[in-house]
């Protein structure tokens, strides 16, 4: 066994040595402790907002679910009754209630304010209700004099999402209708326009951002990358507020007629009808020039053929271009483009989006490993070839990664349609008219003064959970997808 | 051989163009991508410059053309004086009263002059009343207490009160000089028309006010200011503190885990929830603290700058952390490795090698996400930031507004004044983030100077 | 192996695991006081592995496990109640590539004093100069002891490593491939400290260089490669100790047929 050591710097004392512990043995380290702890904590923050958001959203939620609320301007005067009478009788003029209608009555019971909840189970006619009494644990008690009667409504997930019904008696579609004003609280209009939107700006930014990404991480040389990169920077870096004052005042303006305030002929025409013979013409047009170059370069040889080959490239993208113009014509009905319309929203959200696709796309790409690209190239394929048919199918989760993310930022983003998309849930397929996204939707109310108590007031929240959720399965997905995507390339 | 072998080849060759030609296309329809980002973000700046700068109508209910010779803002703080009594005489005392009262309106008339206004008084006027005042020596209170453009100011509301009665557009300005002259014509005889910057230091140093032309951007600009010092306090410590510990002490245990993936969905949160989530938690839940209740502060309201900040404050968190956790990532091994070596703790290893050399990276992307506090307007409308205040915050228990909320709200507005007025704040908004960002890239280059040599 | 004379740590079974998978498997070995024992062996054999255990370095790799003793003044190392933080401040370490920190010379040098709560000028000064000769560089750097560490040439950065790692003055100094990314002249440098300025310190170095390990070291500990296939084709490796002996004895006539065939350079 070792012998007692006598080191060589044992021999003169020294300031190290004494301040050196010691023994080798653990003793508490009371502040490395307390650290570690207070960066669990800061660590552990983030849990606590995760843990904040869900229960904030489900408790509201919950409430609105399950309170009974009162319905603005539902509500009529009825005469007196005693707590035994199954019988209203109402005066004044007002709202019709109807069978199964719940009616929340006001009373006072010596000088003590008394309210009960009534159930309508049968109407005689305009002034005359059969309700069962003490409805809901509630107790039947008198009613004096100068009685309200107010409908009371409880919203069911099954209105909550509700697409429409049929009109039974007319056969018509009825579309589920968001307005709280008279209690209907349908979210799929906000929802489809949500998701029409976030459609309509993946359109723009998909491409843009996916060709951006390409271009600079395959094209580029170095010093224009250097100049272009931070401009993705800068757009990257815009509130997303302006961007709603550049839809507001360039966007639809333009989509108008009108960009910078200057006339340009008579405004965008796309829902004039006498363009949409133009539009559709053009496209057949375009489709049939496409048919026949791509059907001639296929039978003929030598440098016609390529001719033919550019003829239908451009033919088809032509038939895209007037595809798409075509596509409103289709949907809309004549008219004018609306000041507030979320075509144009859409447009900019798009936009705005670009920069998340393009970087994170760009990075996949540039993490495809140069062996593969080399060895494309070394089998002779062209640059194009190499970033089709190598390049995009290898850095392809990356790619999906960030379009998810993309369409989580366009369901998620609120001031360019609170701004440009308009008031008011529209359940509609023309995007040129006003329509209401949920994040607009909550933006707008929540801008005025809400009381807490309030249907409004709840309602933001379970519009709120519907978004957390909605974006969450994007987000979760999207870094499933780059967790496993990192995990190929190390 | 060479007969059989020719129409394989031609064929070949003439793929290969076809494919070349492809090619070309494509790269063009890539580049066409980079340069559509390019145009939209001309275009934008087009648009912003369009708001804020054009012809607008304005009539004056006293042309300062009579009032003087020489153009109002060169004359002197005496000329500017004789131009306020030949004027505007009566209207001294309320000019006195607005500018330096301390005293309640009511009282301020039979107030001894001394408790009324906040400014030096003479000693034989000690015992006098406004009202016991005359003429010459109301002048020498506001001659004596106001600068040159705090006169012009006077001058200008006093007497000259200019109203803009129409606006119109950059563009259309440049193009349309003879349209808007005719529209002047017809329908502004009296105004004048003058072109008009709505981007002005009165634009930035003057508080809000209801009318479009008058309005300035100081209020919400001080709100601005104070949430982000609010969010600065909260969430930088929190941000770096976590970043540490995932990238430093965390092993990898289900709840480390957990942590990471969390933080990467909570940055993918749309900003309005956040809003939503700090209404219920800082707003109304936590409002004996966010009220200043707690340290006596009169108030019952939860909408202050410190839920605004807070609120902003957890909305940034994930992205600072992530950015801080690749700037200490970025810290090469070697340096832990010396030290640990050399018989550092954990902590000594972090506070005196990780964080120094990966302080300008946590900055950097610290800034960048302040930057995203800054221009964030969602959460706060929800929160509930006040459309309209005419008083600076004075502290983090104010009522606030911040700039993107005023663009907001002057963009929503359908007055075209009020889009000038927007486009305005827009201009200073991007300013600040511009300066913000500038910042952070010298003090990169700064910290990395010091850490190489 | 027959231990004797005086030793400053003793290897007793230690098998040394990566996420449950054996990396190094039962090794026993006597490191002697104020020696030099040299680790040579092919690469991934685990030299770098067994020379981390010394100081518990391992301790900062995730999954890393230790087994067996490793003795050092009467006290296994690996005891639960033995703190590794004080471990490292008595046996150094020096890493293959120079990682001085991007501080001047001389905070690199006090850093280590400093981690103690030395403060005073004077004795930091002092400790500074004394480790800068210590490592023979401080007629190089003396005039500009605010220079970056990080602006010195490769050699001196290492030899700066050196001093760093003298400063608090450890009794074992671990080296690790010290000289792999020196050039010749460099390592020649540091094989004299070693030699002259370093006598009185025990010290371990791990290398490739045989020429280096006959000329610089006293003890030379020889480690090598066991596979054994697994099912579904995948090999499992792991290191051993093949020979430990004086280097003259272990390159002139070693015991092992293995440890002939590599020094002789027959190693597949
Ligand atoms: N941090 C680690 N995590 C997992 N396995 C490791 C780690 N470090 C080393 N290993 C494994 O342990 C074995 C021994 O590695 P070690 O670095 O000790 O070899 P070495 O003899 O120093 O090789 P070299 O001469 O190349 O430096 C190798 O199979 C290696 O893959
Ligand atoms: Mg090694």
């Amino acid at each position: 066994m070792p012998s007692a050591p006598v080191m060589p710097a044992d021999a003169a004392d020294s300031p190290v040595k004494r301040k050196r512990a010691a023994s080798m043995f653990k003793s508490p380290r009371p502040f490395e402790a307390f650290i570690q702890s207070v960066l669990f904590f800061c660590g552990a923050v983030s849990i606590l907002t995760t843990v904040g958001i869900v229960i904030t959203l489900g408790n509201e939620s919950i409430n609105f679910f399950t309170t009974l609320g009162l319905v603005d301007g539902q509500r009529r005067t009825a005469a007196p009754m005693t707590a035994e009478d199954t019988r209203i009788v109402l005066t004044g003029g007002g709202f019709n209630f109807q069978v199964n209608d719940t009616l929340f009555v006001e009373g006072t019971v010596n000088g003590q304010p008394a309210n009960e909840l009534m159930l309508v189970t049968e109407v005689i006619d305009r002034e005359n209700l059969v309700v069962q009494r003490g409805y809901e644990n509630t107790q039947a008690v008198p009613h004096d004099v100068g009685v309200q009667v107010e409908k009371g409504k409880r919203v069911l997930l099954s209105e909550f999402l509700k697409v429409g019904e049929f009109d039974p008696t007319t056969g018509q579609f009825m579309p589920g209708r968001w307005q709280p004003q008279i209690a209907e609280f349908s979210a799929i209009p906000l929802i489809s326009a949500t998701l029409y939107s976030s459609l309509l700006a993946m359109l723009i930014a998909v491409p843009v951002g996916l060709g951006t990404a390409i271009y600079l991480s395959e094209y580029a040389a170095p010093g224009v990358r250097a100049t272009l990169k931070p401009i993705l920077e800068v757009l990257a870096g815009v509130p997303t507020v302006v961007f709603g004052y550049f839809a507001l005042n360039f966007i639809t303006p333009a989509l108008r007629g009108s960009p910078f305030g200057i006339p340009m002929g008579g405004g965008f025409p796309l829902l004039d009808t006498g363009l949409f013979v133009t539009y559709n013409g053009l496209l057949l047009i375009a489709a049939l020039a496409f048919v026949a170059f791509w059907v001639g370069s296929r039978t003929t040889t030598g440098s016609r053929r390529t001719l033919l080959t550019r003829g239908s490239t451009i033919a088809a993208l032509l038939a895209i271009v007037f595809g798409v113009l075509a596509l409103p014509d289709a949907m809309c009905t004549p008219g004018e483009v609306g000041v507030y319309n979320l075509f144009g929203a859409s447009i900019v959200v798009g936009i705005l989006i670009i920069p998340t696709i393009s970087t994170i796309s760009e990075d996949a790409l540039r993490a495809v490993p140069r062996s593969l690209r080399e060895a494309s190239y070394g089998l002779g394929a062209t640059r194009l070839e190499t970033v089709f048919r190598v390049l995009i199918p290898a850095a392809l989760s990356g790619i999906l990664a960030a379009v998810l993310l993309g369409i989580s930022r366009a369901v998620g983003e609120t001031m360019v349609m609170a701004l440009a998309s308009g008031a008011g849930p529209n359940l509609s397929v023309c995007p040129f008219e006003a329509a209401e996204t949920i994040a607009g939707h909550i933006a707008r109310i929540s801008s005025g003064d809400l009381s807490y108590q309030s249907m409004d007031y709840n309602s933001l929240f379970a519009l709120g959970l519907t978004l957390f959720i909605m974006t969450l399965i994007l987000n979760l997905l999207s870094n499933y997808i780059t967790s496993r995507f990192r995990e190929v390339y190390q | 051989m060479s007969a059989a072998e020719s129409p394989k080849k031609d064929a070949f060759k003439e793929r290969l163009v076809q494919r070349q030609a492809r090619g070309r296309l494509w790269s063009r329809l890539f580049f066409a991508s980079n340069a559509f980002a390019l145009l939209t973000l001309i275009l934008l700046a087009l648009t912003i410059i369009n708001g804020a700068f054009g012809y607008v109508a304005v009539q004056f209910r006293v042309d300062p053309d009579t009032l003087s010779d020489r153009p109002l803002e060169t004359l002197s703080e005496a000329e500017l004086g004789d131009v306020l009594v030949a004027n505007a005489a009566g209207r001294m005392r309320v000019i006195i009263r607005d500018n330096f009262s301390q005293v309640p309106n009511d009282v301020f008339t039979t107030t001894p002059l001394p408790a009324a206004l906040n400014v030096f008084i003479p000693t034989a006027w000690q015992t006098l009343t406004i009202n016991e005042l005359n003429e010459e020596q109301l002048l020498s209170i506001i001659t004596n207490n106001l600068s040159q453009e705090q006169m012009y100011d006077v001058v200008l509301n006093n007497i000259v009160q200019p109203n803009v009665v129409a606006s119109w557009q950059f563009f259309y300005s440049l193009f349309n000089r003879a349209a808007i002259e005719a529209e002047m014509a017809s329908e502004y005889p009296a105004a004048e028309l003058i072109f008009r910057s709505w981007v002005t230091p009165r634009f930035i140093s003057s508080p809000l006010a209801t009318e479009a032309a008058d309005t300035g951007l100081r209020t919400a600009l001080l709100g601005t200011l104070w949430v982000i010092a609010i969010c600065v306090l909260f969430s930088f410590p929190l941000g770096v503190g976590a970043a540490i510990y995932l990238e430093e002490y965390a092993d990898d245990s289900f709840i480390n885990r957990l942590i990471e993936t969390n933080i990467r969905n909570l940055a993918g949160v749309p900003s309005i929830i956040y809003g939503l989530l700090g209404l219920t938690v800082f707003v109304r839940f936590l409002v004996t603290i966010t009220s200043g209740q707690f340290v006596g502060v009169q108030s019952d309201t939860g909408r202050t700058i410190l839920s605004a900040g807070l609120t902003l404050g957890l909305l940034i968190l994930p992205v600072i952390i992530i950015n801080a956790q690749e700037a200490i990532r970025a810290v090469p091994y070697s340096i832990r490795e010396a030290s640990y070596g050399l018989g550092a703790t954990k902590w000594q290893t972090t506070w005196r090698q990780v964080l120094p050399a990966a302080l300008p990276g946590i900055l950097t992307g610290f800034i960048l996400a302040l930057s995203r506090a800054i221009g964030e307007t969602a959460p706060l409308i929800v929160i509930g930031g006040a459309s309209f205040i005419s008083f600076d915050p004075s502290g983090p228990f104010s009522r606030f507004t911040v700039v993107p909320l005023q663009i907001y709200n002057w963009t929503k507005v359908p007055d075209i004044e009020f889009r000038n007025v927007a486009a305005a704040a827009i201009i200073v908004l991007m300013s600040l983030l511009l300066i913000m960002n500038s910042a952070a890239i010298i003090l990169r280059n700064r910290f990395s100077k010091k850490l190489a040599g | 192996m027959a231990i004797t004379g005086e030793t400053t740590i003793h290897l007793n079974n230690v098998s040394v695991y990566y996420s449950n998978k054996l990396a190094v498997k039962d090794v026993t070995l006597p490191i002697r006081k104020q020696k030099i024992t040299a680790f040579i062996g092919p690469s991934g054999c685990g030299k770098s592995t067994v020379l981390r255990c010394l100081n518990r370095m391992n301790d900062l790799v995730q999954g890393a496990r230790v087994d067996g003793e490793i003795i050092y003044r009467d006290q296994n190392l690996y005891a639960r109640n033995v703190d590794p933080v004080e471990v490292r401040r008595r046996i150094g370490m020096v890493f293959q590539k120079p990682n001085p920190f991007p501080k001047s010379i001389y905070d690199n040098v006090a850093y280590g004093p400093r981690l103690l709560g030395v403060t005073r000028k004077n004795q930091l000064d002092e400790i500074v100069e004394r480790s800068l000769r210590g490592a023979a560089l401080w007629d190089e750097v003396a005039g500009d002891l605010k220079k970056s560490g990080l602006a010195l040439s490769g050699g001196q950065q290492q030899r700066l490593c050196i001093a760093r790692s003298i400063a608090v003055e450890p009794d074992v100094i671990l080296m690790d491939e010290p000289c792999s990314a020196l050039d010749p002249i460099a390592t020649q440098r540091i094989e004299q400290l070693m030699r002259e300025e370093l006598k009185d310190y025990t010290i371990v170095i791990v290398t490739h260089n045989m020429q280096q390990a006959q000329r610089a070291s006293d003890y030379t500990a020889f480690y090598s490669i066991r596979k054994e296939a697994e099912s579904g084709g995948v090999e499992r490796r792991w290191g051993v100790l093949v020979e430990f002996a004086e280097t003259e004895k272990l390159f002139n006539s070693p015991e092992s047929g293995e440890t002939a065939d590599y020094i002789a350079g027959r190693f597949g």
